[in-house]
């Protein structure tokens, strides 16, 4: 099967500052991804290279196994339906913006108006044709928007932070759409969130973006930093980590939440790698509880349900000890 | 109890306007410049007509030129583009006597465009006044365009939109800024004096309008005329703006 996309050493930068670098990426066609990373990782602008709104500088980007050209631009955007996270409404009838993809494609105006009356139907806008933008509030706003992306029937969608800012029952919907669009009608779906469960729950192919790469797992613990002292010493600027058995070349430190070792009384003596800290924050995730302990820089520990919460608490102090299998570089 | 006249106020008021020479002189004024309206006298007719007639014309040419050029100076990026502001900005600050002095040159008989014949010509104000009037449309353009939201140009684009369908959803989009920016271009050049006289002679039943008719009659001391007109201008200023205010309102 011929994958959607298919990206090669990529780079792309805003004002020589790379903002994005993937070497290798590849999208199949009729499925749903899920681009998930902190704020500002750069998960809108790999969304906006894939809506064909930037060009990278370096590197391979291809759509359907053909190589994206800077000169057909137009007729790709024209492919796929990227729908903002905050996106515009233009000054003027609901239905006139809902068409107005569908002309500038070519429709004859009777043609586009009837399929933006099918899209209104889809998001259960019907009976908004005629009221202006600034009539609507923000739900109703971002459905408008929503239906003229599908109305425009793309072979694509491209969705940034669909869940966000909406209540559970508008999430379920979306997740629903999601799910629709993909089983029924084959398209290929790619959506941006910073909520790894809404991600799971759509899709189990995620790809976790952090500081502008792609990331082999969620981003828990992700220091940047520089390899010293002839590759013993990962220096990630707060703190300093022993990578002497570390495996692994790259300039970033991934920590697995699960793999590191804690204690609320001094523990570790003589090891490498055992950070003292205090805790800051004490939560139950599905089945772990998230620990997030400050010890010069921040860590997320996940601790097998059954463990004694009595002696845990915030504020609270603690040991760390990350050993050589915890650490991966990347 | 019977009450005479002259023990009503204003009728005190009235009579001390009567005896007053100079008021008097102005009452008649508007009572006159009322009957010329009224009886649509031919040379008022005719001084109206021209000065709509050229204003029309140069505002359809300002705005043609302005537009274009004041949605691409906003749209498109490139060296030079703040000098070319700049001047357009200046421009829009010269003094009208300098801009008819410039275009007077242009069109003199041993200027460039003088083989056209144009000066003292309606079509020589009509030239005039689109050089005041385009950098005004041409600026406007562009802050109108430079005040639409960031997410419009990237909305045009992922819907697809080519280079010269972005150009014309612009203007779509600013159109009521655009509009008014149009309205302003027309007042300014139907108030316009200094290009006016200088390009068109004022010669009486060819290029008098009514700004330079105005201009003579007062200095000639007949009011009655330059008052007529007068009303006129103002009507037209109302009647546009109110147009425009109305347009706007229909946005909202």
């Amino acid at each position: 099967m011929i994958a959607s996309y298919s990206i090669r050493d990529l780079t792309f930068s805003y004002s020589n500052q790379p903002v994005l670098t993937i070497n290798t990426l590849d999208i199949p066609s009729s499925s749903v991804i899920a681009l998930v990373g902190p704020n500002g990782s750069g998960k809108t602008t790999l969304l906006h290279l894939l809506a064909f709104l930037i060009t990278p500088q370096k590197g391979l980007l291809s759509f359907l196994g053909a190589k994206v050209s800077a000169s057909d631009l137009i007729n790709l955007r024209r492919r796929v339906g990227l729908l903002p996270q905050n996106p515009y409404l233009f000054k003027c009838s609901v239905l006139e913006n809902v068409a107005i993809g569908l002309k500038l494609r070519g429709f004859p105006r009777r043609e586009a108006k009837k399929m933006a009356i099918e899209g209104l139907k889809k998001v259960r806008m019907e009976g908004y044709e005629s009221r202006w933008p600034n009539s609507l509030s923000g739900g109703e706003a971002q459905r408008v928007a929503l239906a003229r992306t599908l109305a425009l029937n793309p072979e694509v969608f491209l969705f940034d932070e669909p869940a966000n800012h909406l209540d559970l029952e508008s999430v379920k919907r979306t997740e629903q759409l999601i799910l629709n669009l993909n089983r029924n009608e084959k398209k290929t779906v790619v959506f941006t969130s910073h909520n790894l469960a809404f991600a799971q729950n759509l899709t189990d192919f995620v790809i976790h973006i952090f500081q502008g790469q792609v990331v082999p797992a969620a981003p828990y613990n992700l220091f940047r930093g520089q390899i010293q002292r002839g590759g013993k010493i990962f220096d990630a600027s707060a703190v300093q980590f022993d990578i002497s058995k570390t495996t692994g070349q790259g300039t970033c430190l991934m920590v697995d939440p699960s793999k590191i070792s804690f204690s609320t009384q001094e523990e570790f003596v003589n090891l490498p790698n055992v950070f003292h800290g205090r805790i800051v924050s004490l939560s139950l995730l599905r089945d772990v509880i998230k620990i997030e302990a400050l010890a010069g820089e921040k860590f997320e520990i996940h601790a097998p349900i059954s463990l004694d919460l009595a002696s845990l608490g915030i504020g609270k102090d603690i040991w760390l000890h990350i050993g050589p299998n915890a650490m991966t570089l990347v | 109890m019977i009450r005479t006249r002259e023990q009503f106020p204003l009728f005190f008021i009235y009579k001390a306007f009567q005896r007053s020479h100079t008021l008097q002189f102005l009452l008649d004024s508007f009572h006159k410049a009322f009957l010329l309206l009224l009886h649509l006298d031919s040379e008022v007719f005719q001084i109206v007509w021209l000065s709509i007639t050229v204003s029309f014309w140069s505002t359809i040419f300002s705005g043609s030129v302005g537009l274009p050029v004041g949605t691409l100076l906003a749209l498109k990026d490139f060296r030079g583009k703040s000098v070319i502001l700049l001047l357009l900005n200046t421009t829009m600050a010269v003094p009208t006597v300098v801009i008819g002095l410039f275009c007077y040159v242009l069109l003199s008989r041993v200027g460039p465009l003088g083989s056209l014949g144009l000066l003292f010509t309606p079509s020589g104000m009509v030239f005039g006044l689109f050089i005041l009037a385009t950098p005004i449309a041409a600026n406007l353009t562009v802050a109108a365009i430079e005040s639409l939201d960031k997410r419009f140009m990237l909305t045009c684009k992922l819907l697809g939109a080519s280079p010269a369908q972005q150009f014309w959803l612009v203007i779509k989009e600013a159109r009521f800024a655009v509009m008014a920016a149009v309205v302003i271009a027309f007042g300014r050049i139907i108030s316009e004096l200094g290009i006016a006289m200088m390009l068109g002679g004022n010669i009486r039943g060819f290029t008098r309008t009514m700004t330079t008719a105005i201009a003579l009659e007062t200095s000639k001391g007949e009011f009655e005329l330059g008052l007529a007109l007068g009303f006129v201008l103002m009507a037209v200023a109302l009647l546009i703006n109110g147009l425009l205010f109305l347009v706007q309102k229909e946005r909202s």
